[in-house]
């Protein structure tokens, strides 16, 4: 597979110690697409050995609007499942980048272990000195040892290494859309998790007719109105919450937006430090990054002030644990009682349609109404919507927010860059599949 | 058809350009190329050869490294009938000098130009800008691209304008006005003045940007600005040029697939063990790579002698490694000297760790001068490594 593409997967196999590489066949990506599309066939094809799929989408790391999502596949210790849980934030793109499209892990290490991936290499490295550390900790000392700070990560804390139901994989210093108990699954594997940089280049089959449909859509999507509006309590707000506005604002700092997405879905919130400071902060840790608007609102219906609201989830991301199943599932209501329950979060949470999704995303069409009506059609749409994002790596939040993203361009940007004709019904069969 | 066998410098005092020579001398189809550092050239390992290369770098470092008896075996290589091509400090070293170690080197009769008694009025980078040289100060007056126009030595009917970047390199007035083959004409746009603009002129416009000096049988090719820089394409033609007609070769570029004999056999490595050689490259100059990257945001260089240093050199050898990975993983057979793979594995490896070392002494404010030598001589060392079993490995490839 030459084009948007490493043209590699690989398989990592922790009880020998081994990895291996396979290259990715064109005929695959003619007939799976990419992304979940392709962890859904490699899950498949592994079953036996209930493997965790990493993948990224055909499109990720391009010039596509909001092309910035991977994904990981595999069975939910929670829900008995396969899920999908999107990859967000730089992380996503940095897979590709680290040169494989999809990798493949096996088996459970002896020893705790994390997978230094990076150029086309896989390096399975000794995490002894990781284990037992935090989610930052953890990133810090990876980032310090490989001398890079762009380096990212996906670990686990504490809550994957004692087997919590609802430990979660977090990306770099932060909280991830997993619902599913990943965490738990790497931690069973011995798996602190991966460190992924890459310097490498994707090619394109029609570069500039690429770019130029890229940016036409990118136009189209900046002229709807909802482009003006940043962060998560808009999102919120446009769901129906009041009084989000009022109750962040305090201590929010800044916006951000994963690779290449035109909305900025991440809130930063500064604890220790006055948000409004202009200055880089002196403080080593002022605040926490924000991506899971439902773990938000669950401490603020639990009558949390912002601040304390900031500080719990900033806990859950050091811990690595889901911050929704503990705003919802604890009932502590102080921040010492939270902290002081993560080892002991259980029940059950509820995951909209077959269940294969994330609930950090919400049910349904934020900001615009893409012409719905109904619950049950909502959720079959929300459904088809995800699975649709996450076979192309469009960040699945903003597919929820923004039409002008259509099936129909994904399949003639992926038919574009790759010069593989990829039609709609090849598309409906590999939707069919992952929805089983 | 004889293909010359071209000798690039690459021991202590020079810097990355000889990578450039490489780059250079291989899209143009040379395959025939050792890599001497000064052990080899004090050996006198350089006399089978019919070009020898002095890029750029640190003319004081390069002179002390290689002693009196390179200098003798210098001297000796182009008596013979060698071709010797200096670039910028390797221009300056077969220059006559009164000062230790270059009065090793007095070879050839050119005085340069930018050579002040008083320390000339340095506009910005003062420490790239000037170096004290006895009582007096060679100075650079401008950095980047210049515009250079050819004489009649090689093609009497035709005078050639191109240009080429200078980054240290001499204004020369040559003895005999008939050595000089192309002078200083003109700035361009990216010319950056680090003084005046009027001494800038008076030091340059008119006097030798490229000098050949005849020397019995052989000859030195003095470069002033860097021909051999990858971006600019004249420039680099000029110097392939001049090797075609010294060396008496076709006037064609070499079809390396004719070529049966450029290399001698050396021991051959297959299977796992050449997946191994490659992946453990390929794993420790992707770690190198990131950390120098990560290094380019930091606001540091290192004064190395008389040469200073910034961390974006650090990325050119290794890229130069880098870009040539995928060739050489589509070889089965690996071509090795003996030693070649632990010095390849032993030097990659420590790269690795002196530039996770430096960087953590970067940010902790701690001295890395020390490191950075280092980092620069092991970058040396593994560059040599490589590009030996690179063409090798090629060449064996092309004649299978």
């Amino acid at each position: 597979m030459e084009y948007l593409s490493t043209d590699k997967i690989l398989i990592i196999d922790l009880n020998a110690a081994e990895v291996e590489e396979e290259d990715l066949d064109e005929t695959l990506v003619k007939e799976k697409i990419g992304g979940i599309g392709m962890t859904t066939y490699l899950y498949d094809k592994y079953k036996e050995e209930d493997p965790i799929v990493i993948g990224t989408g055909l499109l990720t790391g391009t010039t596509y609007p909001a092309s910035a999502s991977g994904q990981i596949t595999a069975k939910s210790p929670v829900t008995g499942k396969v899920c999908h849980c999107p990859v967000i934030y730089k992380l996503g793109v940095e897979i590709k980048y680290a040169g494989f499209d999809y990798i493949v892990v096996k088996g459970r290490s002896e020893s705790p272990v994390y997978l230094w991936i990076h150029d086309g290499v896989a390096d399975i490295s000794d995490a002894a000195d990781l284990w037992g550390k935090d989610v930052w900790e953890a990133t810090d000392e990876l980032r310090k040892f490989v001398g890079d700070d762009l380096l990212q990560t996906m670990l686990i804390g504490p809550a994957g290494e004692n087997g919590s139901d609802y430990a979660q994989v977090c990306y770099n210093h932060w909280n991830s859309p997993d619902r599913f108990g990943f965490g738990k699954l790497f931690g069973s594997r011995n798996l602190k998790g991966f460190a992924f940089r890459g310097m490498g280049l994707i090619e394109v089959a029609e570069p500039e007719d690429y770019v130029e449909r890229s940016l036409e859509i990118l136009k189209e999507v900046k002229e709807n109105k909802f482009l003006g509006k940043k962060g998560l309590a808009p999102i919120l707000t446009a769901l129906g919450e009041e009084g989000v506005d009022e109750w962040i604002d305090p201590v929010t700092h800044r916006h951000s937006a994963d690779y290449f997405t035109p909305y900025a879905s991440n809130t930063a919130l500064f604890l220790d430090e006055d948000p409004g400071l202009l200055e880089e902060s002196k403080k080593e840790e002022p605040g926490v990054l924000v991506s899971d608007l439902y773990a938000l609102l669950g401490f603020k219906n639990s009558g949390f002030s912002a601040k304390d609201a900031g500080s719990a989830l900033k806990a859950c991301a050091k811990y690595g644990i889901d911050p929704f199943a503990v705003a919802k599932l604890s009932g502590k209501t102080t921040l010492e009682e939270i902290t002081a329950s993560f080892d002991s979060i259980s029940g059950e949470i509820t995951i909209p349609g077959r269940g294969i999704f994330s609930p950090w995303c919400p049910a349904g069409p934020v900001f615009n109404d893409f012409g719905l009506a109904g619950e049950d059609g909502t959720i079959a749409w929300w459904e088809r919507r995800q699975a649709v994002s996450m076979i192309f790596g469009i960040q699945p939040m903003f597919s929820l927010m923004c039409p002008e993203l259509t099936e129909e361009n994904m399949l003639e940007l992926a038919s574009l860059g790759t010069d593989i004709e990829l039609t709609r019904e090849t598309l409906d069969a590999v939707v069919d599949t992952i929805l089983g | 058809m004889k293909y010359p066998k071209i000798g690039i410098y690459a021991g202590s005092g020079t810097s990355h350009s000889w990578l450039w020579f490489v780059d250079l001398f291989e899209k143009a189809g040379f395959c025939d190329f050792v890599f001497p550092n000064e052990v080899l050239v004090r050996n006198n390992d350089i006399k089978s050869l019919d070009v020898l290369v002095v890029s750029g770098g640190d003319t004081f470092a390069v002179a002390k490294s290689l002693g009196e008896k390179g200098g003798r075996n210098i001297r000796s290589f182009v008596e013979q009938g060698g071709i010797y091509i200096g670039s910028c400090a390797g221009a300056y070293l077969p220059m006559r000098s009164s000062k230790p170690p270059l009065d090793l080197f007095n070879f050839v009769d050119v005085k340069i130009t930018n050579l002040s008694k008083l320390f000339p009025g340095a506009e910005i980078e003062i420490c790239k800008s000037c170096a004290a040289y006895g009582y007096d100060f060679v100075f650079h007056p401008v950095r980047e691209a210049v515009s250079l126009k050819t004489t009649c030595f090689f093609d009497k009917d035709r005078k050639i304008r191109f240009n080429a970047p200078l980054y240290g390199g001499p204004g020369m007035k040559a003895h005999d006005p008939s050595w000089v083959l192309a002078v200083y004409e003109g700035f361009t746009p990216k010319t950056s003045f680090f003084t005046s603009r009027k001494i800038a002129e008076k030091t340059l416009m008119g006097n030798g940007a490229i000098v050949r000096v005849p020397f019995k049988k052989g000859c030195f090719y003095l470069l002033g600005p860097h021909l051999e820089h990858p971006g600019f394409k004249q420039a680099n033609r000029f110097i392939i040029d001049a090797v075609i007609r010294e060396t008496g070769m076709a006037y064609d570029y070499i079809d390396l697939k004719t070529d049966k004999a450029c290399f001698p056999a050396k021991e051959k490595l297959t299977g796992k063990k050449a997946k191994e050689l490659i992946l453990s490259i390929r794993r420790e100059l992707s770690n190198s790579r990131i950390v120098a990257g990560s290094l380019e945001f930091l606001p540091v260089r290192w004064l190395i002698g008389q040469k200073v240093y910034e961390p974006q050199k650090i990325r050119v050898y290794l890229e130069a490694m880098w870009k040539r990975l995928k060739s050489l993983e589509k070889n089965k057979v690996l071509i090795l000297g003996p030693g070649l793979y632990d010095r390849i594995t032993h030097a990659a490896g420590r790269i690795t760790i002196e530039l996770r070392r430096i960087k953590q002494q970067i940010d902790g404010n701690r001295d890395s001068l020390k490191t950075a030598i280092s980092i620069f001589d092991l970058l040396h060392i593994l560059s040599i490594s490589f590009f030996d079993l690179y063409f090798a490995t090629l060449s064996n490839g092309i004649n299978q």
